[in-house]
């Protein structure tokens, strides 16, 4: 088997070899740092081929990954990276996200409007400068049994309706649960709960408690249990890849968002301190902008793009996730929750 | 020849002995060497067989365990007092009262029971009941501490179950709040209805079981150098000998049972009940042997089961290996002792009697001797001795032969075949011989050169062989008038030569020379017939009138000439002046 990678890998190198002549060598070199799906080979080829330069790609798998690459080397690993707008500031507070220039980004000028006014994305904009270019995201709607609602729900507060008590599946986290109690409650910036709010929004999460079924932490999971259960409403905590699952089990589902607005979560394209040429990873930037790239990631992926509207996201409201006041408080209080701490006690 | 036998430098005794001792050193090297490994092999097999017994054993064990928790579930939904449980009257509170008690009771007698609790049906799966261990004491939780757990799939599944049917609930991590000992412990659940005598569901009996402690009895019997493990139905690791591998997806992570003991999977595809492993674990070259089983638990019909796993450091299933190792070695070396020395004796037997008869044939060929050989048994050895010994004979009678041809041929070359008298050519050997020792001694000698008178007229009156005959006479006559230590020689048809020595002086000569016409002046009968010859002699002198044979018997030829000049029948001494 190793004989077979050995020979696979010559075989790539050669190909490599054949296909960059000589003097690719010494060209200059794009490093770029991103997650599965976001610089597919192809796509990736013709931007060496149109640019006459090499492109290194970098997949990680995780947040933290992210930050231990970036972090070691203060950002002179790599020249761009794509990260969400919520983990983007750690990377401005250290000093590894440094500011771009959107006017050298025209393609920017095919983003749909909430994505090119940048000062209405909360986390890209520091002290007058821009640190970010969205990409990409994905939003947490609201899944109904179509049977069971004529019309589309058209807040989360129906996941409190006692009429569907033990047929809502919820997802198990903690610092979206009380942002989603927040957004059900009327609050507009569910990213910072006040001291005194804890104990009234974790009573109504109580109140979400007593009249779910579960709780469920995976995609599939999620689909298992709303299909062995009969269940009417889940959360979708991942948006439209969970709709997908349940329909390919059979699920007489839609998918909506909520008129309180849907949390979700954005990746943007950021510069690093370490890049080399920044004209050059501003044009990846662009590059990635086309339609043609842009599109690839919502076919061949099911993300959303910022050129293109979602059905689902049309003139609906996405509440981009921003860094939370207090993750271990939300923590400590939603374990206490699903432990089924009585009322009284918050 | 002797040469060439001592150029051997490795002789067949060597290389016998090598090639039969090396025989000997493989043979017996090879056999230890396979009855090590096979051995070997046994012992590891044997291992595995035992530790997938022993696993299978501790399974069934589980099972038991497990099944003994659903009893005494079982057990407490048909107690009286359970009926009053669920009210809120003062009834309800002593029935609550007592059932803790109860649970109390059980707890003590299990230790294996984290939290035995009755959950309503009712209020959000209120806990009615609940008793939880805290440390080394059993607390009876009760007020705003007892907390709603409808949402668990352990509470809404088991109040859809039938009554008398059991709940187990999949090995996870509790992490339910306030749950004291078994906080952050993995655990197992078995649940099970209680159903009033109308058949309303009341709520549920739960009681979660400290797998850790579980499994620390199954371990109790097992010794320190076994590993155990388990894991769910998917492979993933609950009980691992390094606790940091165990319930990884619970925090995202997954660490497989397959992936660290390739043919573990059989079991997860559900393609077979039991699997040997023999891996390396680790970063370390350790091997390791183990046995898994697929261990059935909880309602049949579910398929529900987990696998077990033990395994064991292969150094420590051979630990007695090393001891056959050092037996057989020493048994090795003993045989190859042992074949060594039988070769060198081998060898030695063998090549002896060779030995022997090289020397045979040298001292033959060296003495021309024939010597007995001592080879006397009766194989190839003592056919090829005796065949030597023929040859040898042969040989010998052959050289006899030959040497005795030769004597005869230089008898023939140096003498007259007719008169048996040394021919020209030995006569100057003798001369030359004489002359040496002449000049050694000082002595004089003299060459008589005889010429006989008239023998040409017998030849041609008489024939050939009354020619002959005279001859014969002739030398016969010479011989007789000489001294031993004198010489007479035929040098050709008529001519005789004759050596005297030592001569000391000339009367002596002449005296002999006249001796000799006188002698040969009688009449000769041959047949009817008398014959008469008569004899003419030159006579030279060493050293004085030369001293070569040649120049001697030249000398004494030409005085012969001058004695025919004077007339027959006399003799004349060289002058000089001829």
């Amino acid at each position: 088997m190793y004989r077979q990678i050995f020979r696979i890998c010559c075989i790539s190198l050669w190909l490599l070899w054949a296909l960059f002549p000589v003097s690719a060598l010494a060209e200059e070199t794009l490093r770029v740092l991103t997650w599965p799906g976001y610089a597919d080979p192809d796509l990736v080829r013709l931007f060496e081929q149109r640019h006459k330069v090499k492109v290194e790609v970098s997949i990680v798998g995780s947040d933290d990954e992210m930050w231990s690459l970036l972090s070691s080397g203060q950002g002179a690993n790599f020249d761009v990276f794509a990260v969400n707008t919520a983990e983007l500031q750690r990377y401005i507070d250290s000093g590894i996200s440094v500011p771009l220039n959107p006017a050298a980004i025209p393609n920017t000028a095919r983003q749909l409007a909430r994505f090119s006014k940048l000062s209405e994305i909360p986390g890209i904009i520091r002290d007058g400068q821009a640190y970010a270019i969205p990409y990409t995201y994905s939003e947490m709607g609201l899944i109904y049994d179509r049977k069971a609602f004529r019309t589309p729900p058209d807040s989360f507060a129906v996941m409190w309706d006692k009429r569907y008590k033990g047929r809502v599946l919820m997802y198990q986290g903690s610092t979206h649960n009380f942002s989603l109690a927040a957004l059900a409650l009327g609050s507009h910036d569910p990213f910072h709960i006040a001291a005194g709010d804890f104990s009234r929004l974790s009573r109504h999460l109580v109140e979400l408690r007593r009249n779910v079924l579960t709780f469920y932490s995976q995609p599939e999971e999620a689909t298992q249990l709303y299909m062995a259960n009969h269940a009417v409403l889940l959360f979708g905590n991942y948006g439209a890849q969970q709709v997908q699952l349940l329909q390919k089990a059979g699920a007489d589902i839609g998918y909506v968002i909520p008129k309180e607005g849907a949390l979700a979560w954005l990746d943007c394209w950021s510069l690093s301190k370490g890049a080399r040429n920044k004209k050059l990873a501003e044009d990846w930037i662009n590059f990635t902008l086309e339609v043609r790239v842009s599109h690839a990631l919502t076919e061949r992926q099911g993300l959303s793009n910022t050129l293109e509207e979602s059905p689902v996201a049309q003139n609906a409201k996405l509440i981009w996730l921003q860094q939370v006041e207090d993750s271990a408080k939300r923590a400590r209080l939603w374990d206490r929750i699903i432990s089924g701490d009585q009322p009284e006690r918050f | 020849m002797s040469e060439s036998i001592q150029k051997i430098r490795f002789g067949i005794t060597f290389k016998l002995g090598i090639l039969l001792a090396v025989f000997g050193v493989l043979s017996s090297g090879l056999t230890g060497y396979y009855t090590y490994h096979t051995t070997r092999e046994i012992l590891v097999n044997e291992a595995s067989r035992d530790l997938l017994q022993a696993t299978q054993v501790m399974g069934r064990r589980f099972s038991i365990l497990t099944n003994e928790a659903a009893k005494d579930a079982l057990v407490y939904t048909k107690i009286r007092v359970m009926q009053d449980v669920t009210g809120q009257g003062p009834a309800a509170i002593a029935a609550r009262q007592a059932v803790a008690d109860q649970f109390k009771g059980l707890m003590t007698e299990h230790p294996e029971y984290f939290q035995v609790r009755f959950i309503s049906a009712r209020n959000n799966g209120i806990e009615l009941v609940r008793v939880d261990r805290d440390g080394d004491s059993i607390r009876i939780v009760g007020g705003s501490d007892l907390q709603e757990k409808l949402h668990y799939p352990y509470v809404y599944e088991t109040l859809g179950l039938a009554e008398g049917k059991v709940h187990f609930s999949r090995i996870f991590i509790n992490r339910e709040v306030g749950a004291h000992a078994g906080l952050q412990q993995p655990t197992l659940q078995v649940a099970t209805p209680v159903v009033k005598n109308g058949g309303e569901v009341l709520g549920v009996i739960v009681i979660n079981v400290d797998l850790n402690h579980m499994f620390d009895m199954l371990k109790a019997d097992l010794r320190d150098e076994y590993q155990i493990y388990l894991t769910n139905q998917n492979g993933d690791f609950l009980i691992h000998p390094d606790r940091s591998k165990t319930f990884g997806f619970d925090y995202g992570r997954r660490f497989l049972v397959q992936d660290t003991f390739g043919p573990v999977a059989e079991i997860v595809k559900g393609k077979g009940d039991s699997a040997i492993v023999r891996t390396q674990v680790g970063g370390s070259k350790q091997e390791v042997l183990g046995g898994f089983a697929r261990i059935p638990f909880g309602d049949q019909a579910e398929h529900r089961f987990v696998i077990f796993g033990l395994t064991v450091r292969l150094d420590m299933v051979l630990k007695g290996m090393t001891r056959l190792a050092e037996n057989s070695a020493s048994i090795v070396i003993a045989f190859s002792l042992s074949a060594i020395a039988l070769a060198v004796l081998l060898a030695w037997v063998f090549v002896r009697p060779l030995k022997q008869l090289v020397e045979s044939v040298g001292s033959f060929s060296r003495t021309r001797e024939l010597s007995p050989v001592r080879v006397r048994s009766r194989d190839e050895l003592g056919l090829l001795a005796r065949s030597i010994a023929q040859m040898q004979e042969h040989l010998l009678a052959h050289l006899n032969e030959l040497n005795m041809r030769k004597d005869v041929m230089e008898y023939r070359a140096r003498h007259d075949v007719l008169t048996g008298a040394p021919n020209r050519e030995m006569f100057f050997d003798l001369l030359r011989f004489a002359i040496s020792s002449a000049r050694r001694n000082g002595t004089q000698l003299a060459v008589l050169f005889i010429d006989l008178d008239y023998f040409k007229s017998i030849n041609d009156t008489f024939g050939h062989a009354a020619g002959d005959a005279v001859l014969v006479a002739v030398v016969q006559r010479l011989k007789s008038a000489m001294r031993e230590s004198d010489a007479v020689a035929r040098l050709s048809g008529d001519e005789f030569g004759v050596m005297i020595q030592p001569a000391e002086d000339s009367d002596g000569v002449a005296h002999v020379a006249q001796k000799i016409i006188d002698a040969l002046r009688e009449p000769i009968v041959y047949g009817k017939i008398t014959l008469k010859i008569g004899a003419s002699i030159g006579i030279s002198v060493f050293s004085a009138d030369g001293d070569t044979p040649e120049e001697l018997l030249h000398n004494a030829d030409a005085a012969m000439y001058n004695s025919k000049r004077k007339g027959r029948g006399v003799f004349c001494f060289y002058t000089g002046m001829q």
